[in-house]
């Protein structure tokens, strides 16, 4: 069963791929015909990338309106959209004639379509990796509760600190010193770029460093400290991995608006402004 | 006195209920409750979802980009923010002084407001009543006639009516601009300017074209308009000079310092039939301001070929060769290349490269004597002139022109290549080299043995009077200094005495120039007297004020200022360039038809 949807997965990359090749050849035909006949290709070729973002906005819209079946599902647009998506590329770069843009506004048009679409590209790179290395974690969870579960994590560290002091500070003056600033602050950026496990691995041999200082009930209570540490690790690896799930969407959908904006004011202007005899 | 909301502080705010706050979206279910546990607390609060944050960051984005452009449009910098990108350099120094108004220039919507360009844009610019093509021939009008203009190659529509079929055919490509709404192609044939000259792309050639649009227009005559259609040399019509104008200067600088108006007209005027415009010729464009300074400049005659003074110790000294040289062209390197013979010279390769490596002000006095490269650039120039002079010799007005052709890399007309060789031929050039190179044919042959023994052949049979060699000379001879007897004396001498032959085709030349003549022969008299060694040189001049045949020999002394040794050994010495005068050449051209 795994096998034939591997297959089948294989078959529809291949046939949206030529697809695809197939509609650059032909607009690559089109444009040059166009060019050659001393038409203006900029303005069919424009016309076509608004069009395409429009639609590719609108699988955002198509996902907000799950109760319309006619639409097609969701896993279809996903792939018209990944395709269109790249046939844009070609369609801007004929757009731009290969070159680059030199006005103010036509810069920044064209930086917004390429954040937009290079964040696409970013967004499906991430959907298809970062889930296995989520998949080889022991558990799954939820991204909007890791925040209450890193609090939660907190308090167990105190809680089992707390009840092991009563004997001897050592704990509680490790605590106060090395765990406290690392179960209630957030990692930082650096740790969302590159996670790696090798505070948990420093404040583990840390741990285990105390037990010379400790008495047996204690070291037990170390123990547990130690298998703390390492949640919130886990939680802390969960969060920057599920965060590249989510943090793409912002740049992606966030800029997608304002570029049919600014491409809309752009197609007016050159509208506006064409020569021609009229 | 305590503050009324302080009294009113307890309340719903430590109850064990939700939070809630009227119009807000957000509803806390976090219970501010001292005796809860923190368990409690945690597991209520519930915070906005990402889909709410990134819903709200996209509509901030948006708004801030419409914004954003918004006030960008509406301030005094909307024409730089909004231009596509910068104009070639004619037009950008045409409209720099014109600030925020240089857009309405070429485009009819930049003079209105946003509603006008909404306007312009919905009803195919029928709103601001101008286009584009009309705002460029506002300025280009003085150079291309408004009734074609708009025609493929401002040209009428008559003379290419046959060549457009095809492209008028192209029902496509009407169908496809019309319903974008920008044509270059209008029901009549006419044709946007923009079509074909793309502005906005930086500083770039705005009329080239790439040989597909070219033959979107001429694809029923040529199969491939890259390969089958032939040069454009001639089309509309042959450039008669390559004097690059420069507008620039003439309208800001020398036209007001005459307090003369620049008028484009005055130089850019119809042809005969109305169709293009064509440059006026000299004497309306030009001859006002320059003739009288090309006169002057002219009033010598121009220098045809030249042998330059040879320092034959430093060539010997180098172990170089240059043959034989006339003594009275011995001493210190001096003399200069006329720019006619330098552009002769040009056409071989090798030379070419030589002259292209020298500066172009090359002087012989340049040449350093110690320095053995230099002494070899010398000598290599010598045998270029050695054979240039035996190419002349032998081909006469064809070598010229072949000369000239192979520089310029085309070929010239008959009526082009006349008015520069009238009177010159191959006669003329053998009396000179007769008398300062005897011995050049063999020489030459010598040294270029495989590539001018044929001419050499030719011209040793031709030449009836024997006068470049004599058989048995040895073709290879160690550079020398040439004994004064291998000097013949002036084969002109006795026709300048004489001053001309009455049947003569040219009795005119000689008789004006008969007294300028005796007052050279006057002074060639007086110099030998004092300089018995010294040989009276020919000039090869042609007077480019009257058109006519310069008469006299002169003796051409130089003197090098920045060289005072060098010029006074000169003077010591008594030589000096030797110049062959178009006039000996043409009367000796009689007196040997004769």
């Amino acid at each position: 069963m795994n096998q034939s949807s591997q297959v089948s997965f294989s078959k529809r990359r291949r046939r949206n791929t030529i697809l695809t090749i197939a509609f650059v050849l032909v607009l690559a035909c089109l444009v040059a015909w166009q060019n050659s006949a001393l038409l203006h290709s900029s303005f069919a070729t424009g016309y076509l990338l608004m069009a395409c973002v429009v639609f590719l906005a609108a699988f955002n819209l198509r996902k907000k309106l799950p109760f319309l079946p006619a639409l097609g599902s969701a896993a279809t647009w996903m792939q018209i959209h990944i395709y269109v998506g790249f046939s844009t590329f070609a369609i801007f770069a004929f757009h731009i004639a290969w070159r680059i843009p030199d006005g103010m506004f036509e810069i920044t048009l064209a930086a917004l379509y390429m954040t937009v679409a290079l964040s696409g590209v970013y967004g499906l790179y991430v959907t298809r990796v970062m889930p296995k290395r989520i998949s080889a974690l022991s558990e799954e969870i939820i991204f909007e509760r890791i925040g209450g579960f890193r609090r939660e994590l907190a308090r167990q560290a105190k809680r089992v600190v707390v009840e092991a002091c009563e004997q001897s500070p050592v704990l509680a003056n490790f605590y106060t010193n090395r765990l406290a600033v690392y179960f209630e602050r957030s990692r930082g950026l650096a740790y969302l770029v590159y996670p790696s496990g090798r505070q948990r691995r420093q404040l583990v041999a840390e741990i285990e460093d105390l037990d010379r200082y400790l008495a047996e009930d204690q070291r037990l209570a170390s123990r547990k400290l130690a298998a703390i540490v390492r949640k919130k690790d886990d939680l802390d690896y969960h969060h920057a991995i599920q965060g590249r799930l989510k943090v793409w969407l912002f740049v992606h959908i966030g800029l997608t608006y304002s570029l049919l904006v600014a491409a809309s004011l752009h197609g007016f202007l050159a509208h506006a402004f064409a020569g021609g005899l009229r | 006195m305590k503050d009324a909301s302080e009294d009113n502080y307890q309340l719903q705010d430590l109850s064990k209920g939700p939070y809630a706050r009227p119009n807000d979206r957000f509803t806390e279910e976090f219970i501010v409750d001292p005796d809860s546990t923190s368990e409690q607390q945690s597991a209520k609060f519930r915070r906005p979802s990402l889909r709410t944050k990134r819903g709200a960051l996209t509509m901030a984005l948006t708004a801030f980009t419409i914004g954003a452009l918004m006030i960008v449009i509406s301030s005094p910098y909307s024409k730089e923010f909004l231009a596509p990108g910068p104009l070639t350099s004619p037009h950008a120094r045409l409209l720099a002084g014109q600030g925020a108004d240089r857009c309405a220039a070429c485009h009819g919507a930049a003079g209105s407001s946003v509603g006008g360009w909404i306007a312009d844009t919905f009803t195919a610019g029928h709103a601001t009543g101008v286009s584009q093509s009309d705002l460029c021939m506002e300025c280009h009008k003085e150079t291309i006639p408004e009734n074609f203009a708009l025609h493929p190659h401002n040209v009428a529509p008559e003379a290419l009516a046959e060549k457009t079929s095809k492209f008028k055919q192209a029902s496509f490509s009407k169908t496809i601009s019309n319903t974008l709404n920008v044509s270059p192609v209008s029901h009549s044939g006419e044709i946007a300017c923009s079509a074909c000259h793309r502005e906005h792309k930086g500083n770039q050639d705005l009329t080239a074209l790439t040989n597909a649009q070219c033959q979107s227009c001429h694809k029923e005559n040529y199969h491939s308009f890259e390969t089958d259609h032939p040069e454009f040399v001639n089309w509309p019509q042959a450039s008669r000079q390559k004097i690059a104008f420069d507008h620039t200067t003439h309208v800001q600088k020398h036209y007001p310092s005459k307090q003369t108006e620049f008028n484009c007209s005055q130089c850019h005027i119809d042809d005969d039939h109305q169709n293009t415009k064509v440059l006026a010729p000299f004497e309306l464009s030009c001859a006002k301001c320059h003739e009288q300074s090309i006169v002057d400049s002219g009033i010598d005659g121009i220098a045809i070929f030249s042998l330059p003074m040879l320092d034959m110790r430093a060539i010997n000294a180098a172990e170089l060769d240059v043959g034989t040289w006339p003594a009275s062209a011995t001493g210190d390197f001096d003399g200069e290349i006329p720019p006619v013979m330098r552009m002769l010279l040009m056409a071989d390769s090798e030379t070419a490269e030589l002259l292209a490596r020298l500066p172009a002000e090359f002087n012989f006095s340049d040449i350093d004597a110690d320095d053995s490269q230099s002494v070899r650039d010398a000598v290599q120039l010598v045998w270029a002139t050695k054979k240039l002079l035996q190419d002349l010799a032998t081909n006469g007005q064809t070598e010229v022109k072949n000369r000239l052709e192979n520089v310029l890399g085309r070929e010239l007309a008959h009526e082009n290549i006349e008015p520069l060789v009238a009177g010159l031929n191959e006669k003329a050039f053998l009396a000179a080299a007769n008398r300062w190179l005897p011995k050049l044919n063999a020489e030459v042959s010598g040294k270029f043995a495989a590539t001018t023994f044929s001419k050499a052949t030719q011209l040793e049979s031709s030449s009836t009077n024997n006068l470049l060699i004599t058989k048995g000379t040895s073709l290879a001879r160690p550079a020398s200094l040439p004994k004064d007897e291998l000097l013949r004396e002036n084969p002109l001498t006795e026709l300048m005495a004489n001053g001309g032959n009455a049947n003569s085709k040219e009795p005119r030349i000689a008789n004006e120039s008969s007294r300028q003549t005796r007052a050279h022969n006057r002074m060639d008299q007086a110099i030998a007297s004092q300089l018995p060694h010294l040989r009276r040189p020919i000039n090869l001049v042609k007077n480019c004020r009257s058109q006519r045949l310069w008469s006299e020999p002169r003796t051409k002394f130089r003197s090098s200022a920045k060289n005072p040794r060098r010029a006074a050994s000169t003077r010591q010495a008594g030589t000096g360039m030797i110049n062959l005068y178009k006039s000996d050449i043409a009367q000796l051209s009689t007196k040997t038809n004769s």
